[in-house]
């Protein structure tokens, strides 16, 4: 027995549930024949309790408690709905009929191509959404929020459209329903609900992305997430849905039109543009009507996909004019296209008739609007467009209704919803306007209790409908920079800039040798210097491909501040600086973690809880601020709050207690706030799953080291903290000094570099634990060779005859001995390849402007290094592999 | 070593001490005479440092060392072959240093004997198998991949030279 057969029947029986009224013995009796036809296909070995429910059901008395019989069935239907579903997921049967897709199936539309292509650019702009979600939430200014919510709504529009595009069409289904909550609530309202949204639709993606079904579908989504008082409206309602699909019929049901009262409205924008569109509509419309005037029946998913993006397209350039009679009516078409295209419902004649009037009106508003531009006069709504709307309106909540139930069955005409008995049939049947106006009428009366409520937020005529297509307009006149972009796999563009390095290193290197060779030919020094300016210009940009800016990565942590936030009870705001500053894609990469524990401990060490703060007299809400900005040739990225601040005093304590320092007397307070970094270090006075078990600034601080940069603190205690990291631009070159030391050179990165100097003999101490030390600042610095750690033979052993680099890394300095130093160079690093790894104190190697190699000098592991190895041999044993001799070697 | 694959073919032959080596000339990349190699430190001696190949690092072995000859000065004879070869599904390019490469000779399979067994103490694994020429005079044709350093032949410094001192 197929799950789908079972599917099948159980269509039959929804299908019939939208029919049958508890009055009405026959139309109870018809289900219950198809009730005990699904009774027989089911196997109740495979749904134990359905066919139990469904047996209770049957017994029940129709006669008596028509009611009670009424209201199982409702829920039986949904229940068995999402159980079949279920049940089929694990037949594994290919489902892809629309019909039963109470699922996320991907139907045979779904490319699995086209859904990686759909996650790969919603994962980012989501984040995005979320992040504006986070920023907007106490906004207050009208303006500010109506921006706002129009980009909330042009996103989900834009998102919806994607998706229906690949075939998601749970997703799809959703957002859609977002988009008519959003329409009804306003955006801060919907906060959680969005949010909610942002991480279905990720998990969602992600499901897909992994091959498998997702764990939340769209109605059991929109069923969490469902408006809370929605139950209520919902008894006003002659007759009960079924179950579950309250929410979504009642809001359709609110949206319909209420009443009439004509309107002036004015045109916004520039007439230039204006007559553009005009033109363009006429187009469109032309376009439309031939379609439909040609064929009768017979539509392709193009032609449906074409007409759908006529009226969109009419939609948005009359939003962009506030002509809202244009825009509402479109809009109200468009959503019945959308229905039609994704086929929910069959492009019949009565869809026909509808666009085919829909055209007829746009013309007849298109020249109100000439002329109304002409004179320069207001426009005023008709009554006719007001009944077009509410026409289509009802057309749409009997569809959905029906859906609601059958869920993607095609609409007979035949099956009016039970919610407007007698409008609906009405207007189905007559195209002309005029003649079904009085047949609306009583409908409205009928549904006044409902209306009441609904007509001031969603009469689409009335001023909130203004305020909406205002803000498009302001906001697409802002946003008028559409920049292109070509997608290129990282590898390919990671390959280009090697080669750009490449050819920058043989052209500096074929410049010399000109110069040196043929400096006196003009012709050859002007075209070297052209030569020089290209491949600097090349690099440049080699580089700058790989830059992305860090607003990405700081939405991410609003999003961080927001839930730990919510975890532990504080009101926590965020904000960010310099969010268009650009790093390295790599760099980015690499920075998420840390970022993410440093932003974490700000929530969690540094904004103290509500109470604490009021006592402190600062204000409830605590503040977390990001910033980034370049600063010679490093990029800085600062962690601010306005918490407690660190304590010198409980810090020094707890390196006591842990045995990290033996004394604190001579330490600066940078020196004691870096003591949080070190290995064991937590002054959280418990642990909470947030932070507080001391690996978190360890980590961050190896990472951040590993990256080349650092981190320092500066904090007052009482006000707040600042952390800095400090970056180098890219991970690709490195700012370094070159040093000669024998034969070899090695760059020092400039970021560890603290001074250059040739010690006189007086500045050399010899101590006896320590071996030989500079004294520099009053401090003891340690000397390390690098002929001696490196064994380097020709290099020079006394210091007074070389030159000291004095370096400093994680808050150690020493002093490295090299021969000479020979310049700065920005280098591009290479790796010394697979088979030297980990060499100790070298980090890979550049090749220098004379095409010798140079060793990049990784300090702080050098410094490890050293210290082992100054104490041993000069010439410790090495081993040569002989693998004539011992081949197991 | 792979049994069933044919090992006749074209080899590079080289020089080495007195011995004559051949290496399957598919796996050499490139051939260049002696040029300054950047040492790199903490490796064992046999591995000479790296050396700029129009911008491509690649790092250098001495073949000498490698099979503990004794070691030489550098001549205008001293070359570097660089070779190619798949390992573990990575792609190592290394560059060998010889004392002389001779000439590609053509060695047909019934030319080819399989390697000598000296017994367990000797590792004749690199050994591909042993060539005969004309005049009877034997070329050791040698499997790269058992030349190639197998892991990363950095030194630990910690370890075994700490222990030693303390």
């Amino acid at each position: 027995m197929s799950t789908e057969s079972v599917i099948k029947a159980l269509e039959d029986v929804a299908l019939l549930t939208v029919l049958m009224s508890e009055g009405d013995s026959s139309s109870l009796d018809m289900v219950a024949e198809a009730l005990e036809n699904l009774a027989n296909t089911l196997d109740s070995e495979l749904f134990p309790h359905l066919a139990q429910a469904l047996s209770a059901i049957l017994e029940i008395d129709r006669e008596k408690d028509g009611a009670l019989f009424v209201q199982k069935i409702g829920t039986f239907v949904s229940d068995a709905q999402s159980s079949l579903e279920a049940g089929r997921d694990l037949e594994q049967v290919d489902a892809t009929s629309e019909a039963s897709g109470w699922g996320e199936d991907l139907s045979d539309r779904a490319d699995a191509e086209l859904i990686v292509e759909f996650i790969e650019k919603h994962t980012s702009l989501l984040e995005e959404f979320s992040a504006a979600i986070l920023e907007k939430q106490e906004c207050s200014d009208p303006g500010e929020l109506d921006e706002f919510q129009a980009f909330l709504k042009s996103y989900l529009h834009n998102l919806k459209g994607d998706a229906g595009s690949v075939g998601l069409s749970g997703v799809e289904r959703v957002t859609h329903w977002v988009e008519d909550r959003l329409l009804e609530e306003g955006p801060l309202a919907l906060t959680q609900t969005l949010l909610n949204y942002q991480l279905w639709v990720l998990s969602v993606c992600e499901a897909y992305s992994a091959g498998g079904a997702p764990e939340v579908l769209a109605e059991q989504f929109m069923l969490q997430n469902k408006k809370p008082d929605s139950g209520v409206e919902n008894s006003e309602v002659a007759t009960e849905p079924p179950s579950g699909e309250d929410a979504e019929v009642s809001e359709e049901q609110q949206s319909t039109p209420q009443g009439f009262t004509p309107q002036s409205y004015e045109i916004t924008g520039d007439s230039d543009i204006l007559s553009e569109f005009l033109v363009e509509a006429e187009d469109h419309l032309s376009i439309v009507e031939s379609m439909l005037l040609e064929q009768e029946s017979g539509y392709s998913l193009e032609d449906l996909d074409a007409i759908f993006r006529a009226v969109h397209s009419i939609k948005g350039g009359s939003a962009y004019f506030s002509l809202q009679e244009i825009t509402n009516s479109s809009h109200i078409t468009e959503s019945l296209m959308d229905k039609a295209r994704d086929g929910k419902i069959t492009f019949n004649s009565i869809l026909r008739e509808f666009v085919l009037e829909y055209v007829g009106l746009q013309r007849k508003l298109l020249d109100e609007v000439k002329i109304a531009a002409a004179h320069n006069s207001d426009l005023h709504t008709s009554e006719q467009i007001h009944h077009f709307c509410a026409k289509i309106a009802d057309y749409l909540t009997a569809v959905d209704y029906v859906q609601a139930a059958t869920d993607g069955t095609e609409l007979s005409v035949s099956s009016p919803p039970p919610a407007a008995p007698a409008a609906a049939p009405a207007q189905v049947e007559s195209n002309s306007s005029k003649s079904q106006a009085p047949a609306s009428k009583p409908k409205h009366e009928d549904a006044s209790p409902a209306s009441d409520k609904g007509a001031e937020d969603t009469s689409p005529s009335a001023s909130s409908a203004t305020e909406e297509t205002k803000t498009p307009s302001k906001k697409s006149s802002e946003k008028v920079k559409v920049k292109d972009f070509v997608k290129i796999e990282t590898e390919r563009l990671d390959h280009l800039i090697e080669f750009i390095g490449e050819m920058v290193i043989s052209s500096s290197m074929l410049i010399q040798n000109c110069r040196d060779l043929l400096a006196d030919n003009d012709a050859v020094l002007s075209n070297t210097n052209q030569l020089e300016r290209i491949s600097r210009e090349i690099q440049d940009i080699g580089m700058s491909m790989r830059l992305i800016p860090i607003k990405g990565l700081f939405q991410k942590m609003s999003r961080v501040v927001w839930d730990t936030a919510k975890k532990l009870g504080k009101d926590v705001k965020f904000e960010m600086e310099g969010e268009d500053t650009e790093l390295d894609r790599s760099v980015i990469d690499k920075l998420a973690d840390p970022l993410m524990h440093m932003v974490r401990n700000a929530v969690d060490h540094g904004v103290e809880s509500i109470d604490e703060r009021l006592e402190a007299g600062k204000t409830k809400q605590g503040r977390v601020t990001l910033s980034a900005y370049h600063s010679g040739g490093s990029i800085f990225i600062e962690i601010r709050d306005d918490g407690k601040g660190l304590s010198r005093e409980k810090l020094v304590k707890k390196a006591l207690e842990r045995g990290l320092i033996t004394t604190a007397d001579k330490m600066s307070d940078e020196e004691v706030y870096m003591l949080i970094f070190a290995a064991g270090f937590s002054t959280a006075e418990q642990v909470t799953d947030v932070s507080g078990r001391g690996v978190g600034m360890d980590v961050v601080r190896r990472n951040i080291e590993s990256m080349r940069g650092r981190v320092s603190i500066r904090s007052t205690y009482g006000e707040g903290s600042l952390f800095t990291i400090e970056l180098p631009l890219t991970l690709a070159i490195i700012e370094g000094i070159e040093t000669a030391v024998g034969e070899e050179r090695y760059i020092i990165p400039s970021l560890s570099v603290v001074e250059f100097l040739r010690p006189t003999p007086d500045m050399i101490m010899h101590t006896l634990d320590r071996g030989e030390t500079l004294k520099f600042r009053g401090e003891f610095l340690p000397i390390h060779r690098l002929t001696e750690v490196y064994r380097i033979p020709e290099g020079r052993q006394d210091p007074t005859d070389g030159i000291l680099v004095v370096v400093e890394f994680s808050g150690t300095s020493a002093a490295l001995l090299v021969d000479e130093v020979l310049g700065k160079h920005s280098a591009v690093i290479k790796g010394l390849g697979d088979i030297y790894k980990d060499v100790d104190g070298v980090s890979g190697c550049a090749i220098l402007p004379d095409g010798a190699i140079g060793l990049i000098l990784d300090v702080g592991s050098f410094v490890q290094a050293a210290k082992t190895i100054s104490h041993l041999s000069p010439t410790p044993k090495v081993d040569a592999l002989s693998l004539l001799e011992h081949g197991d070697a | 070593m792979e049994e069933s694959v044919s090992l006749g073919g074209k080899y590079l032959t080289f020089l080495l001490s007195r011995e004559q080596y051949g290496i399957e000339i598919l796996k050499v990349v490139e051939i260049f005479g002696m040029m300054k190699v950047t040492a790199v430190p903490r490796s064992p001696d046999y591995m000479k440092g790296v050396i700029n190949l129009r911008g491509k690092i690649i790092p250098v072995m001495d073949l000498r060392l490698r099979f503990g000859l004794e070691e030489r000065d550098y001549d205008d004879k001293t070359c570097i072959i660089v070779v190619s070869a798949e390992l573990e599904e990575r792609q190592l390019t290394v560059g060998i240093i010889v004392d002389t490469v001779l000439e590609v000779k053509d060695f047909q399979e019934d030319l080819i004997s399989a390697s000598p067994d000296y017994g367990a103490e000797f590792n004749t694994d690199f050994i591909l198998g042993i060539g005969r020429g004309e005049h009877e005079e034997v070329t050791i044709l040698l499997d790269l991949v058992q030349i190639l350093p197998q892991d990363q032949v950095v030194l630990e410094v910690t370890e075994s030279e700490a222990v030693s001192e303390q």
